[in-house]
């Protein structure tokens, strides 16, 4: 998932409601101590999906291009491929579309791929429309002026946004791949909770406005280096925030607002892909992985998006279920998204590759009561963000 | 970086790797960081040590790829 903290109610965050997520996190093992390894969307994705670090060369901004930064790495998914696996990328994996084409036997977005009047690429088209606005105004806005507002309660069905549009896909994937005799690597990366917080009205009204609370922490914390504090400029480029200064309270309740509902919003579709995958009875022997790229700040320490090196950037929720372990509950240990890759290799049984992997298979950890974790790294350049 | 108690930043100058500021915070007491610590008395052998180890690291990966 995209720009996700671990606000879920199964990791503390008692005021969302994410009874799918929570109850994938009761069969498998959440991990509460885990972090990105830098706090970007693109480079934090081809971090984890390489299990290589970020360096002061590579995977520094949300544009990183993998193929042009690491050509020789053998990716995740590659991986997977080279293994006789069916690979599949839906929605956003790589930030770029284009990117590392070759690891998989279908690339798929949702209107990417669609015709376009305007002789764009799939990549440019689907980055002129993924902000789906679907109210009347706010898609003229759009339309006009190339952003619009950093939040829609949208008067549309589940299926209708674009992460909508993507779990039909899935849904469809996995009927196909029920019948195919090759096993699969089905990759489903939602754009939400990433701005604009664009969710159905239902997922709005299952919050009370009163009762959402600004963080006790808006504030600047004592002794912070000024530039260790962003100044969002991903949240400022949306029409109705402001291009400095801080918000209003009432705005800053209408953003947590929005956040809230569209985590509740995605996970009422990871459900539906969940549920599939039981209609299926693959839900026997698939090992389900739900991640996010990075964390996110609601205003903590006066910071909106993401992009700081605070912890409400960096820390992400990290679940595995893996239906062949008895091994469930919570791990506290220290973990880190370049450990995914060896994690889920050897889960699978594959071979490593050789001098590349710099995070360590949380195989073990699993299996220890009271795992002690380790130290971690990360790194980021200049305050950019997306 | 992050170990288990602790998180250790420091910015750095890109061009000769000079260290520009820091903060670190006690995350046993302060998990929300509200309280950057790095310069306080108390800390100081716990800064040297995260110091050392996030150079070390930081210089090694620089080598081993550029």
């Amino acid at each position: 998932m995209d720009d996700l903290r671990p606000e879920i109610a199964s990791f503390g965050a008692t005021q969302i409601q994410s009874p799918h997520i929570d109850a994938l996190a009761a069969k498998g093992i959440k991990f509460t101590n885990a972090y990105c390894n830098v706090p970007v969307c693109g480079a934090s994705r081809a971090s984890m999906l390489t299990g290589m670090l970020p360096t002061k060369t590579r995977f520094l901004n949300y544009n990183t291009f993998v193929e042009k930064e690491t050509p020789e790495a053998i990716t995740l998914p590659q991986l997977y491929k080279n293994n006789g696996y069916t690979t599949i990328s839906n929605g956003k994996i790589y930030h770029h579309l284009d990117d590392r084409e070759t690891d998989w036997n279908e690339v798929w977005r949702p209107y990417a791929f669609d015709e376009n009047n305007q002789g764009l690429t799939p990549t440019d088209y689907w980055q002129s429309l993924w902000k789906d606005y679907q109210n009347p105004e706010n898609r003229i806005e759009y339309r006009k002026t190339n952003t619009g507002p950093a939040y829609e309660s949208g008067i549309v069905n589940d299926s209708v946004y674009i992460d909508g549009l993507l779990t039909e896909k899935v849904i469809r994937d996995i009927k196909k791949l029920k019948t195919s005799d090759k096993p699969f690597f089905l990759a489903v990366g939602f754009i939400s909770p990433h701005l604009p917080f664009n969710a159905p009205k239902k997922y709005w009204d299952l919050y009370d406005r009163n009762s959402i609370k600004q963080p006790d922490n808006n504030y600047v914390p004592k002794d912070a280096p000024k530039m260790s504090i962003s100044n969002w400029p991903e949240m400022r480029a949306y029409s109705n925030i402001p291009k400095e200064g801080q918000v209003s309270d009432s705005l800053a309740i209408d953003l947590i607002h929005g956040y809230y509902a569209t985590v509740s919003y995605t996970d009422a579709l990871i459900g539906k892909i969940l549920n599939e995958l039981k209609v299926q009875e693959l839900d026997k022997n698939t090992i389900v992985i739900l991640v996010s790229d990075h964390g996110y700040n609601l205003q903590e320490h006066t910071q909106w998006a993401k992009f700081t090196n605070y912890n409400t950037s960096t820390q992400v929720p990290l679940i595995i279920y893996n239906p062949f372990s008895e091994n469930k509950g919570t791990s506290n240990a220290l973990t880190e998204l370049i450990d995914v890759y060896p994690t889920l290799a050897e889960l699978c049984g594959l071979e490593f590759p050789k001098n590349q992997l710099d995070g360590k298979s949380l195989v073990s950890v699993l299996k220890i009561k009271t795992p002690k974790g380790k130290i971690m790294f990360l790194l980021k350049k200049e305050m950019v963000s997306h | 970086m992050k170990t288990n108690d602790f998180s250790y930043t420091e910015f750095i100058k890109p061009d000769d790797n000079s260290t520009i500021t820091s903060m670190l915070y006690d995350h046993r007491i302060d998990k929300d960081e509200n309280n950057n610590v790095v310069n306080q008395k108390e800390y100081k052998s716990v800064v040297s040590e995260l110091k050392l180890i996030l150079h070390t690291a930081y210089f090694k990966n620089i080598k081993g790829n550029n």
